[in-house]
């Protein structure tokens, strides 16, 4: 062999194994993070959120979208779907490759859209309805039908930016396949056909402000075959942005996280299999011509609510506290007392000039919280006991009340008359004199001259 | 020869440049998200019981009693635009509620970003005594409150946690 084939030789096996070494060696240098989503709980409605590159940890229907900036560094929280995606991309790792997916994680096709304004329901058949969108639950419906696959009930959240849940609606949008052919949004082909009956109208929903930025909503029973309610509510009569598309098959329904003394109407749907009834009436909170939040905005006291909620004992619910209660110091002031105002309650007392509504008082542990310029209602033996400070614009009157006097009670909207049957001046100890017959009422306040003493009146429904 | 001397060391070179060369390391991470109870450094026992934007809850785990919690929520109100007036008539209608309530410690801050009122008190409820540390921070017509619920000695646990939420939370 000649030394230049010796030579070509040699070099061409150095290139060969050069070449090797290359192609089987080929990753990057340095360390290769894999990162790991672990199942995990997702991340709520304005949950702060974790952003990384094109992937978060928010629940479905849900984006993570930008906060604000907190000592320099960008923030995220959960939002609706409807909102843009942040266009900024945090520092990341360098390599996500999720090997298990959560569960709770958005994919492309099972988020829901959401309505930001007054939309239709999804029940093909109903489209001229305002207001919430209903996410049936049931998927037994024979044939072809809408089966959303949309699972995810948002609770209604804290509202307190007007941010709350957009009712996402299961719009049933043709998608195109990879085959080619087209589905809506749950795989079904063709178009939708509800053949569920009119689940009727839910009747007569009024709406009861507890404070605290809860209202509760009480309707009729639709009388219609019905399996669930939806509710709907938003800032005016017009605009129904937020709600909870099902409630369940019940008749009263709690509204939380709303914004103390904001605006809110509400409305009720009917809702089975895929149809949603006709909307009930609308009630409004707050709002000039409608059911007014008086204790909410006036009186919330948030020191007090810290205190409330930050209590971690078991609520006992004994009234020993009752007696004690009505001794506080008079002031001019109406101090936020964080009690909460019943709504269409009050009491008259024409001999002395009462005419008050009634609040309901907060409690810590068997403590009821007194109200300073209010009357306060609490039950012994689901008997009404109404009892206030010994002002004289609240119950400082009440020692001038005399055997056969009336007394009226407007509750809800119901007016009940009461004559005096009895008063008392009993030692503060002496609890068992606030027990009182089946149709009775009692009205306590402490005695101004004697500090012990408590002042007692019963009456009886005439 | 030469030649053939040069080949032998440049594959030498070669060889022992993959041989002994850094292997990239691949390193598997569990990349859990960073919870509540880590990025706020919380004291032992405390866990992260509710979480919203304006609604936070914190807890610690205790064998019976009263479970010692810190709440955070924001309010509104216009009164708040007199932070001094307001903070002194939240704390007489605690007062006029709360019946056996009483202020240990009122300190009152006005900062470049808002009024900050530090009240630490307690009350008597089913014959215990409970302390309670709150914090309002007044931002104009934004009320942020953090409150701390809990019996016996777990004051400096509560303001550290009360702190973290106020920076968390409040910014500040």
């Amino acid at each position: 062999m000649s030394k230049t084939i010796k030579s070509y030789l040699s070099i061409s096996i150095v290139l060969a194994i050069l070449g090797l070494a290359i192609i089987s060696d080929s990753k990057p240098v340095g360390p290769v993070v894999v990162e790991v989503y672990g199942q995990q709980q997702c991340k709520h409605l304005n949950a702060e959120c974790f952003w990384n590159s094109s992937e978060h940890d928010c629940c479905t229907g849900l984006i993570c979208e930008e906060w604000n900036v907190t000592g320099g560094t960008q923030r995220y929280k959960c939002g609706p779907a409807s909102t843009p995606t942040p266009t900024t991309t945090p520092t990341s790792g360098p390599t996500i490759t999720p090997t298990t997916t959560s569960t709770c994680r958005p994919t492309s096709t099972s988020t829901p859209t959401t309505t930001p304004t007054a939309g239709p329901t999804i029940t093909p058949t109903t489209t001229s309805t305002p207001g919430p969108t209903i996410t049936p639950t049931t998927t037994s419906t024979p044939g072809p039908t809408i089966t959303p696959t949309t699972t995810s009930t948002p609770t209604p959240t804290r509202t307190e930016e007007m941010t709350g849940t957009p009712v996402p609606t299961a719009t049933n949008t043709p998608s195109n396949n990879n085959d080619g052919s087209t589905t809506n949004n749950n795989g079904n082909p063709g178009s939708p056909v509800c053949n569920d009956a009119d689940p009727g109208v839910p009747g007569n929903l009024r709406a009861t402000a507890l404070g605290g930025g809860k209202v509760r909503l009480n309707w009729n029973d639709s009388s219609g075959p019905h399996q669930s309610y939806a509710v709907a509510y938003g800032p005016n009569r017009d605009s129904f942005i937020y709600g909870d598309p099902n409630v369940g098959n019940v008749t009263s329904y709690v509204v939380s996280s709303l914004n103390p003394g904001g605006n809110y109407c509400f409305y009720v749907q009917a809702q089975n299999g895929c149809r949603g009834g006709n909307p009930s009436n609308i009630v409004c909170t707050n709002q000039a011509g409608g059911v007014r939040v008086l204790g909410t905005s006036d009186n919330y006291n948030p020191l007090v609510d810290g205190i409330k909620e930050s209590y971690g004992g078991e609520v006992l619910g004994a009234s020993t506290e009752l007696m004690g209660t009505a001794e506080v110091t008079y002031s001019k002031d109406k101090l936020p007392s964080g009690n909460r105002l019943d709504l269409d309650h009050s009491i008259i007392i024409p001999k002395i000039g009462v005419n008050f509504p009634i609040y309901r008082p907060q409690q810590i542990g068997d403590m009821l919280m007194v109200g300073h310029r209010e009357v306060l209602l609490t039950t012994i033996d689901d008997r009404k006991v109404y009892y206030g400070h010994n002002g004289s614009d609240v119950f400082g009157g009440l020692f001038q009340l005399r055997v056969g006097d009336q007394i009226k009670t407007i509750d809800e909207g119901i007016e009940n008359k009461y004559e005096v049957t009895e008063t008392r001046l009993v030692n503060k100890t002496e609890v068992e004199s606030l027990k009182a017959e089946s149709d009775q009422i009692v009205l306590v306040t402490c005695s101004f001259t004697k500090p012990e003493f408590r002042i007692i009146v019963k009456a009886s429904i005439k | 020869m030469k030649k053939y001397i040069v080949i032998v060391t440049i594959l030498a070179l070669v060889i022992g440049f993959y041989i002994f060369r850094n292997k990239p390391e691949v390193k598997l991470t569990d990349n859990k998200i960073v919870t509540e109870e880590t990025r706020l450094q919380l004291p032992e026992g405390w866990t992260l019981s509710e979480n919203g934007m304006v609604d936070v809850q914190f807890e610690k785990k205790v064998g019976s009693g009263i479970v010692p919690k810190i709440v955070f929520k924001k309010s509104t109100s216009q009164e708040a635009q007199n932070p001094a007036k307001y903070v002194d008539k939240l704390i007489a209608g605690a007062k006029s509620t709360v019946t056996s309530y009483k202020v240990v410690t009122d300190e009152r801050t006005t900062a470049d970003l808002g009024y900050l009122a530090i009240i630490k008190a307690n009350y008597v409820n089913n014959k215990q005594k409970i302390e309670v540390s709150q914090r309002i921070y007044i931002i104009g017509e934004e009320v942020y409150t953090i409150s701390g619920s809990y019996t016996g000695e777990l004051g400096n646990e509560v303001d550290q946690i009360i702190e973290a939420v106020a920076k968390d939370k409040v910014g500040k």
